[in-house]
């Protein structure tokens, strides 16, 4: 029980519009080890985001309760937890450049300034982008951007990384690097990462374990193992027939041939 | 190309663009004040009005030179200067932690716009002899006009940047561990500054034309204001002319400077940027 980062229980959330209360996500519970990799993948509008900022302590729930490594949320940002947005162009600093967004968690902390450059060093090498540490985030491009917000994540080692559709808005060849360069952080920092997407393949591709939800109000419909081999390959991976039934067992949730024409 | 060409030339300041295009945009600018230079000189030659009254052109601007060399002259500049920079200086003090404020929260802005909406048209100079019932005839009464004047764009401005501030970044900051104030400081200010310091450029030219209004109205015969009243009582109009047009030149070389130190600071932010 103490190995759990995240729990979430019956956790409902409504929001209130001119047009009256809607309720966005339902009765909705789930946990997550540590060390653990989770998607939680679902259609467009099922709350998933939602979802995030009421982990990520940004929105307040409506009922139910979420731990964050035991301790209950009320109201308050939970210490240590990460978030990697979709649109990384506007989570990071334009005034600072690439070194001083990755130290930017660190500094006032309690790191010092010597061990928060040792540290954002550390973290921008892993990505890939040791050498673009005195560049500004506008100069470079939309996949070394987000490389920028994953560094900065990593370097304040969060007990819990939330990602928020992080690979939604980069061409294909950058999404399939960049799903590469989180397994690759997975595995080497140990990282407890909530991966939300609404890409079926890569929710199955990057975890070991799919949360598949409803249409709104967002339920869990299904909690997936993940029963394939690390490290996963972009090509191999994918056609192992493991792989290819949960795709299609994830699919069948999701997609609704009800609706398409 | 061309359509590249004619955008970089239309960008505001003459300094946007390459070296070449900066050059060629001082030549326009140029052009344009010799035209109008010479037809001044025309009309003076044709002798239709006193030329005691209507000096020439070219006396007025050699005219400049020779002001520029008396330290007496210099030193109401000085005077003007003052009260226009302490009048801008309080209008930040007052305008930009409201106008963060009126920014922030939605309730406060509404409470605010009508009162400010109604007071900003109010023109500084009809408020000269409330200045001066306030603050007897002094540079203060001139100041204080200052502070009205340059308030309203300071704090529309602050407000605009607090508008513009992208909820995302503050997000991440909350979710990193800043508290309220700590993002205030570190990622709604910086987000803020470029707005506010174009509302204080904004300000600086209308601030510079109303401290001379104020000390011609409310002054105590001091300032360029002082000077400018003083010359064309005692007839000497070249002067008084001369006098008038250095204001426009300084009022140009302030803007010019703040317009330079905008483009420095705020390097990183989306209407600067170089890439």
């Amino acid at each position: 029980m103490n190995d759990q980062v995240l729990e979430v229980r019956d956790l409902e959330y409504e929001y209130v519009t001119g047009k009256g209360r809607f309720r966005a996500i339902d009765h909705l519970s789930f946990s997550v080890r540590e060390g653990e990799f989770v998607s939680i993948v679902g259609p467009s509008g099922s709350g998933k985001s939602t979802l995030l900022k009421t982990i990520a302590g940004l929105l307040r729930v409506t009922a139910g309760e979420i731990r964050v490594s035991g301790q209950v949320l009320t109201g308050q940002i939970p210490p240590q937890v990460a978030v990697v947005f979709q649109d990384y162009s506007r989570s990071l600093f334009p005034w600072m450049t690439v070194q001083e967004n990755v130290e930017f968690p660190l500094k006032g902390k309690k790191f010092g300034r010597k061990e928060a450059a040792e540290r954002s060093l550390e973290s921008l090498v892993a990505v890939g982008l040791g050498d673009a540490l005195k560049k500004y985030p506008w100069q470079l491009s939309g996949g070394m951007q987000q490389r920028v917000a994953i560094a900065r994540a990593i370097a304040y080692r969060p007990t819990l990384l939330l990602m928020d559709e992080p690979f939604a808005s980069v061409d294909a060849q950058t999404r399939a690097d960049l799903e590469d360069l989180v397994l690759s952080i997975h595995q080497k920092y140990g990282t407890t990462i909530l991966f939300i997407t609404h890409d079926i393949d890569e929710s199955i591709y990057l975890a070991d374990r799919v949360l598949v939800l409803s249409q709104p109000p967002a339920r869990l419909k299904a909690d997936l193992k993940v029963d394939l081999p690390r490290p996963r390959h972009q090509i191999q991976t994918k056609q192992m027939p493991e792989f290819i039934r949960l795709r299609a067992e994830v699919s069948g949730m999701i997609l609704q041939p009800g609706l398409a024409r | 190309m061309e359509l590249q060409t004619l955008k970089k030339a239309d960008r505001p300041g003459i300094l946007g663009g390459s070296a070449r295009q900066r050059i060629k945009n001082i030549g326009k600018g140029l052009t344009g004040a010799l035209v109008v230079f010479a037809a001044w000189q025309f009309v003076f030659s044709l002798n239709l009005v006193n030329p005691m009254y209507f000096p020439s052109a070219w006396m007025v601007l050699t005219h400049c030179f020779v002001l520029l060399g008396e330290p007496s002259f210099l030193s109401q500049i000085l005077v003007t200067l003052k009260s226009m920079f302490l009048g801008i200086l309080i209008a930040a003090l007052i305008g930009v932690p409201f106008g963060l404020l009126f920014g922030r929260f939605q309730v406060a802005y509404r409470m605010a716009k009508l009162l400010v909406e109604t007071l900003r048209p109010i023109p500084a100079v009809a408020l000269a002899p409330l200045a001066i019932l306030l603050f007897g005839l002094s540079d203060r009464a001139t100041t204080s006009l200052v502070v009205w004047t340059s308030l309203w764009p300071i704090l529309i401005n602050s407000v605009y940047g607090m508008h513009n501030v992208d909820e995302q970044q503050v997000q991440t900051a909350r979710i990193f561990g800043f508290n309220r104030l700590e993002t205030l400081v570190r990622v709604e200010l910086p987000n803020c500054a470029p707005f506010i310091v174009t509302g204080i450029r904004i300000s600086l030219s209308i601030a510079l034309a109303v401290a001379i209004s104020g000390e011609m109205v409310a002054g105590t015969g001091n300032g360029l204001g002082g000077w400018i009243l003083k010359a064309s009582a005692a007839g000497s109009m070249t002067p008084a002319y001369s006098a008038v047009v250095l204001s426009g030149f300084i009022g140009y070389g302030l803007n010019y400077l703040l317009e330079y130190a905008e483009r420095k600071l705020f390097f990183w932010h989306a209407s600067f940027r170089k890439s």
